[in-house]
């Protein structure tokens, strides 16, 4: 290969633009959609199995495995049903293990709010980047993503979403203030807005703060009555929107605060044993929650995951077999097309062999530029699966 | 370049031709047309000319070069440094403009010798002398029939060659145009000093040939010698 030959093929290509992109096309699409398919099953398993295999164990109401996986794991999968966060105390107390609660239901730009403790960043071996982790109610820390999609760095405040903008005794958007912000983890916690399980039932409308109904003038029109020291307050009392230091004294809950909600329990039991115990404690038919092993839910998954793949590739491979037919038609006709160039090449003193090089390199060039083009296409993909994963 | 034909004689198996050339001798730089109906061997003899085919017997040589000694590389070889081409139908390679036509032969020869400079100048001479300047940039697609022969003629001269062969180069062009190319063909290889062979059914061109080779004699299956008038 010299570079005479590289400049007939570059003419040649150059010359007959619409048969080399519809080639350069085709062929890009052969490789590519393989390539993509194989590379985001392989990166899609990594990274699901990778998440599951740091969580062994997940709590929550008995229903749909998948659900309460992703729920817990990947932030995704809505939950109604809650259990007591008492149930995390009592496993405390057994210890078996560490454990920590989770309680999901709202979010801020779309993005999930996940109310939970502290050790859930020890568990998970999240580190801050700027600011600190939550120590008061109303300030959250966030995911890697979210600070950099919304532009928000620590001391700012963000705004969770309304829930039901139609429901007016119901509860109301909470304003946040960022505290700090982790370092990317490459996980659906750098797509995720922490705060601390309090601030979340606040959220919920289980605890609220608002105005001493005592101290106020029109006191009248706000309390509706008072019987066995219990104040009824009228709907002209509007909770605080924000958690500050003038009123976070007045936010409170009106239930046993054992009572409150969470959905799901992750945890990381102490010994092989523990997690026997754990399992035979939890699954049994009377219990109305279950005690589920993510790995084996994620791998069930990947079963069918796998088992789409192969039709999938089977499905290309068909598919490239047609291609291959086509081009193979039109590389023929191609040749026969152009004998009279060829021909004119040989009577110029040229040998045979040139006249095959040139052919070969065309389809050749064709062929890596498709390649490249694939490559990069799959590069792309693995951003946009990576960005899935960690967001699904 | 000097030719030198001796006892020629050729064969075509599947049809039974034959064409036999007892003996020719073209002087280096002299122009000869070669004249005679179709089917009579004019492109057969150009073939043996050029080493596209071999005789099955005799010999050509080429200034000091037998024919018959050479393997198939080195006949590419002397045809690609020694001998230019002038055919009917041009055969310019579609994807290249004018210039790049003409820089063809440089660009499929291994050991031209010459430098892209040197080949760019050579190239911007031929297009001036052949009024190809301004079309330097087309394509033959977009070209008259006159223009591509003209394309063809300096393609054909590019290296120097010693031997230009001309096959019925005129075949395609009108009266006008015949005249034209005839005419450049025989100043510009007059000019550089080549030997020209010219094939031409056309009998009103031979004028200012040096040698007619006429070929009407030859029939098939019955060698007879091509008479030079």
């Amino acid at each position: 290969m010299n570079r005479h030959e590289l400049f007939f093929v570059w003419r040649y290509l150059d010359y007959n633009k619409g048969k080399s992109l519809v080639l350069w096309f085709s062929l890009t699409m052969i490789f590519a959609l393989p390539m993509c398919l194989g590379h985001l099953t392989r990166l899609f398993e990594h990274s699901v199995r990778a998440r599951a295999i740091d969580t062994p164990l997940v709590l929550g109401v008995k229903g749909n495995e998948y659900d309460l996986t992703l729920h817990a794991l990947y932030f995704q999968a809505d939950i109604q049903d809650t259990f007591p966060v008492q149930e995390w105390h009592a496993l405390m107390a057994k210890n078996r293990g560490a454990s920590v609660p989770v309680a999901l239901g709202f979010t801020a730009f779309s993005r999930p709010i996940v109310g939970t403790t502290l050790e859930y960043f020890e568990a998970r071996s999240m580190q801050i980047q700027e600011g600190n982790t939550f120590v008061q109610l109303g300030q959250c820390v966030l995911g890697s993503e979210v600070a950099e999609s919304l532009g928000l760095d620590p001391g700012m405040s963000l705004m969770s979403d309304a829930f039901n903008v139609f429901n007016l005794a119901g509860d109301y958007p909470l304003k946040m203030k960022v505290s700090g912000i982790f370092k990317p983890t490459g996980t659906p916690d750098d797509y995720a807005i922490f705060v601390d399980l309090k601030t979340h039932w606040i959220m919920d409308g289980l605890g609220h703060g608002h105005e001493s109904l005592s101290s106020s003038d029109d006191q009248a029109d706000k309390v509706l009555q008072t019987k066995n020291g219990v104040v009824m307050a009228s709907a002209s009392v509007l909770p605080y929107l924000e958690i500050n230091q003038e009123n976070q004294q007045t936010f409170h809950f009106h239930s046993a605060m054992d009572e409150l909600p969470v959905t799901a329990l992750l945890i990381w039991p102490s010994s092989v044993k523990s997690e026997t115990l754990l399992m035979g404690e939890f699954n049994h038919s009377s219990n109305r929650l279950q005690l589920i092993r993510p790995l084996e839910v994620v791998e069930s998954m990947m079963a069918w995951v796998i088992r789409i793949k192969q039709f999938m590739d089977l499905n290309y491979l068909l598919i490239g077999c047609t291609v291959f037919g086509m081009a193979s038609i039109i590389f023929f006709l191609s040749v026969r097309l152009r004998s009279d160039e060829f021909e004119t090449f040989h009577y110029l003193g040229c040998r045979r062999t040139f006249v095959s090089r040139l052919v070969i390199l065309e389809w050749g060039a064709l062929m890596f530029v498709a390649a490249c083009f694939a490559v990069v296409i799959t590069l792309f993909a693995d951003r946009w699966m990576r960005w899935m994963l960690s967001t699904v | 370049m000097d030719i030198l034909i001796e006892n020629l004689l050729f064969r075509w198996a599947y049809s039974g031709f034959e064409l036999s050339v007892p003996k020719l001798h073209l002087e280096s730089g002299v122009s000869a047309a070669i004249v005679g109906p179709s089917g009579s061997g004019k492109t057969t003899f150009l073939k043996l000319l050029t080493g596209i085919e071999q005789a099955d017997k005799g010999d050509v040589q080429l200034g000091e070069t037998l024919l018959a000694k050479l393997n198939g590389n080195q006949r590419r070889a002397l045809r690609q440094r020694s001998i230019g081409y002038v055919f009917q139908d041009f055969k310019l390679i579609e994807y290249l403009n004018v210039e790049e036509n003409i820089l063809t032969p440089w660009r499929l020869s291994e050991n031209s010798g010459y430098s892209r400079v040197n080949m760019k100048a050579r190239v911007s001479s031929l297009m001036d002398r052949l009024g190809l300047v301004s079309l330097k940039h087309r394509y033959p697609g977009k070209l008259s029939q006159g223009e591509r022969q003209r394309t063809a003629i300096a393609r054909a001269l590019l290296l120097k060659p010693g031997l230009v062969i001309a096959d019925e180069p005129t075949g395609n062009l009108d009266p006008d145009n015949k005249i034209l190319v005839r005419d450049l063909l025989l100043s510009e290889i007059t000019q550089q000093g080549a030997t020209l062979i010219m094939v031409t059914h056309d009998r009103s061109l031979i004028e200012g040939f040096d040698r007619v080779i006429d070929f009407a004699d030859f029939q098939s299956k019955t060698p007879v010698k091509a008479k030079a008038i």
